[in-house]
């Protein structure tokens, strides 16, 4: 279905912070006739996509459902992302946030939340934030001890190690006057002697 | 072995200072003491050694075995992978913290009773302590690995402390064990000499650092025993909590307990007094100490022992009660009191618990005897109740209700009893090398006179107590030093208090 | 045919720009919409753009709440970050920029492109235990080892139901933080793996997890085929004895595109595997869902929330059941 479709680009020198990605096509559903569907990214800081379609003013009013297309699990299928209320023009908008680098193929339905009857449009984008994984400070502020931990390990180890210099310490004291006072007894002795 | 010769001319006390030298009573501790480590053996003595090695070889034997089948030949399973060898660890160096305790705390307060029992209490703490610390390997299903832990070390492992506290405690027993054999050493050189026994000889003069017995060599020795006997009691605390933490860290219930860590170190100092008593009695009999360890041993002991018994009673009360009073997640508490480990539960409560206390409350059974079961009844039902503290949680689903079950195989209970049968072997090899009471010690406490002339005494004692007591002045009178005067009356500070 | 250049700088520029492109006609609208965004206002009035709105309430109920937020909400919480709304409740985010999202690009090497998850529907599953037993198949396991076991749990009218319970992927995982030697560890596309040639066999991990999903080499009898590839953490065949093993969430599958052998052997498509990354999920039907949405539309829970575990397995509950119900999981 993809092949069929023919994208056009439309391309307008402007300011570079903007990218619209558009492509027209025809027949898909009976009902609209000529539908288009378009991309906008807008500035770099907001990092979301503006999809818009375009079903003619038969879908004025109708709920028109956007989707990507996946690359994963083998599945390769339309992916609902949302929807919008077509305007009495026929235009419905949609706000994305692209969550995969690189190519991304986008269409749009009217009535379906499963297929696409748009042509199907492609960009090609960056995802600029990394939203996934729990947080490492949410994980230790939700674990008691989590931010302590250097902390005590190294005061537990602080005092193992006190415990075996002690320990060792009064051994090796030992061991080495021990002698030492057996000598000086013997030397006392013949002093005395 | 060679026959060796007491030197008759060393069974005296050379450098003059133990107070009982002069009475011969001090050449009696000599020769009692040594006697084991000389030639003659009774057939008794090599029946007990050779069967306790036989013991000990089918359980190395078993263990190959185990590691060439897997864990599995021990009975292990998904939904019971803890169980007996865990509970070998627990136990052994339980038992062993009892001794080493029981001898620090009676060094360090001063008891002049102690004196024949520390030989005996410390030596079972360091053969226990190194059975205990040996079953890890067992536990492990792959111990050719278990350098891992130095090299890969990670912190956040209560293994890994449990590690370091195991390794600590070791070098801590090892130190308490070898301090008071330095004089030890001395002496039975002096009395075995050098003939038959050359590299003995040579070892044991190199270990007893020339003692000579001077004041200042036994103010420099007692320092240093002070200082180990200090930190042995915190210690032991220290290792028996660590290993109960290797079970509170879990989310397990029945093992995230707030009373496991008192719940482990009271049935530590309970278990180790019972067995320093058993081998207190088995000892008295088999090397004839009779006329150093009294009835009164026994009977403090067992009080010291009586006493744990009570606090661990309550512990075991406050672990079960709540959890099971919200029964959120009590399907273990239901399993242990009245489901599939009753009987080793109440088994615990009788012969653990009631039975000991009883002898010990009855006066008609406050005697050797009494002590010696009583002992013998909380060291083995000791171990069943660490069973019953690690089988129950084990089995109990996490999801679903499908209970885990645990069979004792030939494996494990083989591998068991090798270290049972590991503790007199250790004991009587060690005592065939080193005197089995300490020499030294007991020549500085002075002589204690027989059990009658004691419970006399005792008598007396009480006697005066009571009147100082009820004339509002508590102070009893009289000799209270820790050194008797090795004539007439033998008082001991322990005596009076 | 069209040229994309990365630009990683800190700056307000595109990070994508293409050759040909540009304009700004409909930019007006768009930029509009954005700052609607921003504001906290939804960006449609239909219903299918709940999750953002309901979210911000959501978020403001759970503000400052973030050790007690279980279940589903944590995915969206990441989502509504990844959406740029405020953060009311003071995450701080993977990158620790809330401003200018171009930062975390800019920073160090790449993150890793896919965060791996899963969704089991209770709601499908009838309990035909498929997945067990083809991810027994895949892997060589013996019956009694469980990489996902089904479970048999009851509800609230008393009726039994089943569960399927894999390694649930902690993100905050007890095993992997008892673990002595770091023979358990989590890769960096959060699959806590077990390396065999590593584990030393304490078992200690099995009693910190508290879904019962490790299992171990008990018996030396386990017969192995030989394979083309040396056993590794994410394929231990033959395994170890004397070693623990668990689920892999078939990590190599997913790298290569493909299901894992559970999600693809459930004939009701009751498990779906998902990419946090990509905020996409899959199941054996090929019915492809957004992640966060589908989640949040089907109020899914994580399993025992209460052991902060942060589980990378969602479940979906049926009518009337409660998988957090302590009398469900707890019985004498
Ligand atoms: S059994 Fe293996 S993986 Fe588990 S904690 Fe021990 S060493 Fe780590
Ligand atoms: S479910 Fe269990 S094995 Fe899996 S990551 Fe969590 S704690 Fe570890």
């Amino acid at each position: 279905m993809k092949s069929l479709l023919k994208v056009l680009v439309a391309a307008t020198a402007s300011a570079a912070s903007v990218l619209v990605i558009s492509a027209v096509a025809f027949a898909a559903t009976p009902a609209q006739n000529a539908a288009t569907i378009s991309v906008s990214q807008v500035s770099q800081s907001s990092d979301n996509l503006t999809l818009s379609a375009r079903f003619g003013a038969s879908a004025a009013g109708s709920k028109v459902t956007f989707f990507v297309q996946t690359q994963e699990f083998a599945g390769h299928g339309w992916m609902a992302v949302g929807s919008a209320s077509a305007s009495s023009s026929g235009e419905a908008t949609y706000t994305y946030t692209p969550t995969w680098t690189g190519s991304t193929v986008f269409g749009a339905a009217v009535g379906s939340e499963t297929s696409v009857t748009s042509p199907s449009v492609t960009g090609s984008f960056n995802v600029l934030k990394d939203p996934t994984g729990l947080p490492q400070s949410v994980i230790e502020y939700a674990r008691p001890l989590g931010g302590a931990g250097g902390v005590l390990v190294k005061s537990l180890l602080a005092t193992v190690a006190i415990i075996w210099v002690l320990l060792l310490g009064a051994l090796l004291l030992v061991i080495v006057r021990m002698p030492r006072l057996a000598g000086e007894a013997v030397i006392d002795e013949s002093r005395r002697d | 072995m060679k026959e060796m010769e007491i030197n008759e001319k060393a069974l005296l006390a050379e450098d003059g200072g133990g107070k009982a030298a002069q009475t011969g009573w001090s050449a009696e501790v000599r020769r009692a003491a040594v006697a084991p480590m000389t030639g003659k053996t009774s057939t008794t003595w090599k029946l007990i050694v050779a069967v306790c090695s036989l013991f000990v070889l089918a359980g190395i034997g078993t263990w190959l075995y185990q590691l060439k089948h897997g864990l599995g030949a021990a009975g292990y399973n998904d939904q019971a992978f803890w169980a007996v060898y865990i509970v070998d660890v627990i136990a052994f160096i339980g038992v062993s913290y009892g001794g080493a305790v029981i001898s620090a705390i009676l060094r360090l307060t001063g008891q002049s009773w102690r004196a024949p029992l520390t030989r005996l209490a410390e030596g079972t703490a360091l053969v226990t302590v190194a059975i205990g610390a040996l079953y890890i390997f067992p536990h492990l299903g792959r111990p050719e690995r278990f350098w891992e832990i130095v090299v890969f070390v990670n912190t956040s492992s209560p293994l890994f402390w449990d590690f370091i506290a195991i390794g600590t405690y070791v070098l801590a027993t090892v130190i308490f064990f070898y301090l008071p054999l330095v004089p030890d050493m001395a002496i039975v050189n002096r009395m075995l000499g050098k003939k038959n026994r050359p590299i003995q000889y040579k070892v044991y003069n190199l270990l007893s650092l020339k003692w000579l017995g001077t004041e200042k060599q036994r103010r420099l020795l007692h320092g240093a025993m002070s200082l180990v006997a200090l930190i042995i009691v915190p210690l032991a605390v220290s290792v028996h909590s660590v290993l109960s933490w290797a079970f509170a860290t879990t989310s397990r219930p029945g093992w995230m307990e707030t009373v496991f860590p008192p719940y482990f170190v009271v049935a530590a100092l309970y278990s180790g007094t019972a067995l320093v008593i058993v081998v207190a009695s088995a000892f008295r009999k088999g090397y004839h100490l009779e006329k150093y360890i009294h009835t009164r041993h026994f009977v403090r002991l067992g009080y010291v022992m009586a006493a744990m018994g009570l606090v661990y009673a309550y512990l075991t009360l406050a672990d079960l009660l709540s959890e099971g009073y919200t029964g959120i997640t009590s399907g273990w508490i239901y399993q242990t009191v009245l489901g599939r480990w009753a009987i080793p539960f109440w088994f615990y409560v009788v012969v653990g618990e009631v039975m000991p206390i009883a002898l010990v409350a009855v006066k008609r059974t406050r005697n050797i005897k009494g002590m010696t079961i009583a002992s013998l009844g909380v060291v083995i039902s000791l171990w069943i109740k660490r069973i019953v503290i690690v089988l129950p949680p084990v089995t109990q689903p996490l999801i679903g209700n499908q209970w885990g079950t645990y069979h004792f195989t030939w494996v494990s209970v083989t591998i068991t009893l090798a270290g049972v049968a590991a503790i007199p072997l250790g004991l009587m090899l060690l005592f065939r090398v080193l005197p089995v009471l300490s020499i030294d010690e007991m020549e500085e406490m002075g002589e204690i006179g027989s059990t009658e002339q004691i419970s006399e005494f005792t008598a007396a004692a009480e006697k005066r107590l009571a009147v100082g007591a009820t004339n509002g002045n508590g102070h009893a009178n009289g000799n209270v030093n820790g050194h008797s005067n090795g004539d007439a009356v033998p008082v001991t500070q322990g005596e009076v208090q | 045919m069209r040229k994309v250049s990365q630009k990683k700088s800190s700056s307000d520029e595109l990070s994508v720009i293409s050759e040909e492109s540009c304009g700004c006609s409909v930019d007006g609208q768009s930029c509009t919409i954005t700052s609607m965004v921003e504001a906290g206002e939804p960006a449609a009035s239909d219903d299918k753009e709940f999750s953002r709105r309901r979210f911000l309430s959501l978020l403001g109920a759970a503000a400052g709440a973030a050790a007690v937020i279980g279940s589903g909400i944590e995915l969206l919480s990441y989502r509504a970050y990844a959406q740029g709304l405020p953060q009311t409740n003071g995450w701080t985010g993977n990158s620790g920029v809330t401003g200018s999202g171009a930062a975390t690009m800019a920073s160090s090497e790449a993150p890793p492109t896919h965060q791996w998850a899963m969704v089991i529907d209770l709601s499908m599953c009838n309990g035909c235990k498929s997945c067990t037993a083809a991810c027994q198949k895949a892997h060589y396991l013996t019956p009694d080892q469980t990489w996902i076991d089904v479970f048999t749990l009851t509800d609230a009218e008393g009726k039994t139901y089943p569960m399927p319970r894999p390694c649930m992927q902690c993100e905050n995982p007890p095993c992997l933080h008892v673990c002595p030697v770091h023979a358990t560890f989590r890769q960096d596309q959060g699959v806590v793996l077990v390396d065999q040639e590593r584990c030393i066999g304490c078992r200690m991990c099995m009693a910190a997890c508290p879904y019962q999903a490790r299992y171990f080499n008990w018996n030396s009898n386990v017969q192995y085929p030989k394979l083309s590839v040396p056993p590794s953490p994410e394929m231990p065949v033959p395994q170890r004895l004397g070693t623990v093993g668990k689920c892999t969430f078939c990590v190599g599958n997913l790298n290569n595109g493909l299901l894992s052998e559970c999600a693809a052997g459930c004939p009701m498509g009751a498990i779906y595997n998902g990419d946090l990354k990509t905020d996409v999920a899959v199941n054996s039907l090929g019915s492809t869902v957004k992640l966060s949405s589908f989640l949040y539309d089907n109020n899914a829970v994580t399993f025992k929330p209460e052991q902060n575990t942060h589980p990378r397995v969602w479940y979906i509950q049926g009518d009337g059941q409660d998988l957090n119900d302590n009398k469900a999981s707890q019985s004498s």
